[in-house]
C-alpha cells in the first residue's frame, strides 16, 4: 500500500460538494503535485489526507493505516512519520523556531534531545542561524523553512505541502522547492498542493488537476 | 496573509458547551500549562484590574450623587444611604461591572488572538501534533480570567466604596465611613459576589475562545471574532448576574 492513499473520498461543506469520489495513491519517493484554481478544494483534500478534517465518505490511509475515525491518540500516533507544511508556516507565535522543530519530537525524546535535533534540522534548511528567533522576528521565508524543518525532524516517510510557496519571493521559493525534492529523493511519499506552475516543474513526478470535485491525471512538463 | 484553506467553512468547529466542559475536566485535573498560565495571569490581571477600579471609582461616585440628590428629596442623612450603596456595591454593581469590563478587556483580547491563531493556523499545528488544547489554549486562559474577575470585584468594591464616600465627605456633607460600612452585607450578599465573580470570569474566556475558534480563519474573521467575543462575554455575565441572583436566594 502507498504511504498516502485516499480511497473514494466525498466531502461537502457549507452545502457545496467540494470533493467527489477522489482517489489518490502517492507513492514512496513520489512526488505528486495537485493542481487546481482558488476554491478548488486542495487544501480540504490535504487536511482529509492528515486527519485535521473527517471525509464525509471514503477510506484515508496514511503509511498503510486506516486513520479516518480514528480517535485523537490514535490519530496522533498514526500520524508520527508524516509531515505538513501549510501556506502560513503553522508556527506557534509564542515559541521561538528551534522550540517549533522540536514541537513533534515530544514523545521519545528529551527536551535537551530534542531541541538538538531540531538545531540540526534548521540547519540543513539553511536556517540554524536563526533558531532562537521567533517566527515574527524573521522573513516569511525563513519562517516557511523552519516550517519545513519542523516536518521533516522526524524523518517521515510521508509529507504534505499546502501551497508552500505562496506569498514568497523566488530565492525563497527555490530554496522551498528544492527541499520538498530532496524529501521526495530521500525516500519520502510527498504530496503537494498548489497553484505554483513553477513549483511543479521543478518538483513533480506526477500532476493532478482537482476539478469540480474530481483528480484528473495531466501529463507532466519538464 | 491568505488563508490557506479554500473555503470558509472548512475548519472543525467547536461547541461552547464541549469547549467549556473540555476547559473545566483541564482544571479540574490539573492539567494547564504552567508557563502559559503565567503569562496569561500577566496579561489579563494587570491589565484588566485598574480599568475595573477605574470604571468603579468613576460609578462610586456617579452613584454618591444619586444618593446625596435622593436623600436631599427624602430629607434624610446621606449617611443612612452609605450602607446600602454599599451593600449594593458588594451584591450587584461590582460583580457585574468587573464582568462586562472583563468581557470587553479580556474578551476582545483572548477572541482576537485566538481568531489571528486560527487564521495562521497555529490551531492547527496543535491538532496535528497532538497537543492538548484545553490544557495549553483553553485552561490557562480561563484559570487567568476566573483569578482577574475573582480580584478585580472585591477590590472593586472598595473602589466604589472609597470614591463614593469620599466624594460625599467633600461636597455632600456625607462621611466616608457610612459608604465603606459592612453594617447591611449579609452571608447573601458576600456569596452572590463570589458567584457571580466565578461565573464571569469562565463564561468571558469561555465566550471569547469559542467565538476566536468558530470565526476566527479569515483577516476579516478575525475581527469578527473579537465583536462577538465581546458582545457575547457580556450577555453571558449579565445572564450569568441574573441566574445566580434567582438560585441562591435560599441563603440568608
Amino acid at each position: 500500500m502507498a504511504p498516502i492513499e485516499l480511497r473514494g473520498i466525498e466531502k461537502s461543506l457549507g452545502g457545496r460538494r467540494v470533493l467527489s469520489g477522489v482517489s489518490l495513491a502517492v507513492e514512496a519517493g513520489q512526488a505528486a503535485c495537485v493542481v487546481g484554481r482558488s476554491g478548488a478544494g486542495k487544501s480540504v483534500l490535504t487536511r482529509i489526507a492528515i486527519g485535521l478534517l473527517p471525509p464525509d465518505r471514503g477510506e484515508v490511509f496514511l503509511l498503510g493505516r486506516r486513520i479516518d475515525g480514528l480517535a485523537r491518540r490514535e490519530l496522533r500516533a498514526a500520524r508520527r512519520g508524516v509531515g505538513l507544511v501549510t501556506q502560513g508556516a503553522a508556527l506557534l507565535g509564542w515559541l521561538s523556531l528551534r522550540e517549533n522543530v522540536a514541537l513533534p519530537l515530544g514523545d521519545g525524546f528529551s527536551r535537551r534531545a530534542a531541541l538538538e535535533r531540531a538545531d540540526a534540522a534548521l540547519a540543513e534548511v539553511g536556517a540554524g542561524a536563526e533558531g532562537a528567533r521567533r517566527p515574527a522576528e524573521v522573513s516569511a521565508g525563513t519562517r516557511q523553512r523552519a516550517a519545513v524543518a519542523r516536518a521533516l525532524a522526524l524523518a517521515p516517510r510521508a509529507v504534505l505541502y499546502d501551497e508552500p510557496t505562496t506569498g514568497l519571493d523566488p530565492a525563497a521559493s527555490r530554496q522551498i522547492d528544492a527541499l520538498i525534492r530532496r524529501s521526495a529523493d530521500r525516500g519520502a511519499a510527498v504530496l503537494v498542493v498548489t497553484h505554483d506552475p513553477i513549483l511543479v516543474r521543478r518538483v513533480a513526478d506526477r500532476v493532478l488537476e482537482l476539478r469540480d470535485g474530481v483528480l484528473h491525471d495531466r501529463p507532466v512538463v519538464v | 496573509m491568505t488563508r490557506a484553506l479554500d473555503l470558509p467553512d472548512a475548519a472543525p468547529r467547536p461547541r461552547a458547551l464541549a469547549l467549556a466542559a473540555a476547559a473545566a475536566g483541564a482544571l479540574l485535573a490539573g492539567r494547564v500549562d504552567r508557563a502559559e498560565l503565567v503569562t496569561q495571569v500577566r496579561e489579563l490581571c494587570l491589565r484588566t484590574i485598574p480599568v475595573v477600579l477605574l470604571a468603579l471609582a468613576f460609578i462610586g461616585v456617579v452613584f454618591e450623587e444619586h444618593a446625596a440628590h435622593e436623600a436631599r428629596r427624602a430629607l434624610v442623612s446621606l449617611d443612612q444611604a452609605g450602607p446600602m450603596f454599599f451593600e449594593l456595591s458588594v451584591r450587584e454593581i461590582a460583580p457585574a461591572i468587573a464582568g462586562i469590563v472583563l468581557a470587553a478587556r479580556v474578551g476582545s483580547g483572548i477572541a482576537a488572538e485566538v481568531g489571528w491563531m486560527a487564521q495562521s493556523e497555529q490551531v492547527d499545528a496543535l491538532r496535528l501534533f497532538g497537543r492538548d488544547l484545553a490544557a495549553e489554549l483553553y485552561a490557562p486562559r480561563i484559570a487567568a480570567g476566573m483569578l482577574a474577575s475573582m480580584l478585580a470585584a472585591p477590590l472593586g468594591i472598595a473602589a466604589v466604596g472609597l470614591a463614593g464616600g469620599f466624594w460625599a465627605q467633600a461636597f455632600s456633607g456625607g462621611h466616608l465611613a457610612a459608604f465603606v460600612s459592612l453594617r447591611l452585607v449579609t452571608a447573601h450578599d458576600w456569596a452572590l459576589l463570589v458567584a457571580k465573580s466565578a461565573a464571569s470570569g469562565f463564561a468571558v474566556p469561555v465566550a471569547a475562545l469559542h467565538c476566536g475558534l468558530a470565526l476566527g480563519g479569515t483577516p476579516d474573521g478575525v475581527a469578527r471574532s473579537t465583536a462577538a467575543g465581546v458582545v457575547r462575554g457580556t450577555l453571558w455575565v449579565l445572564a450569568a448576574d441574573v441566574a445566580i441572583g434567582a438560585t441562591l436566594w435560599w441563603i440568608p
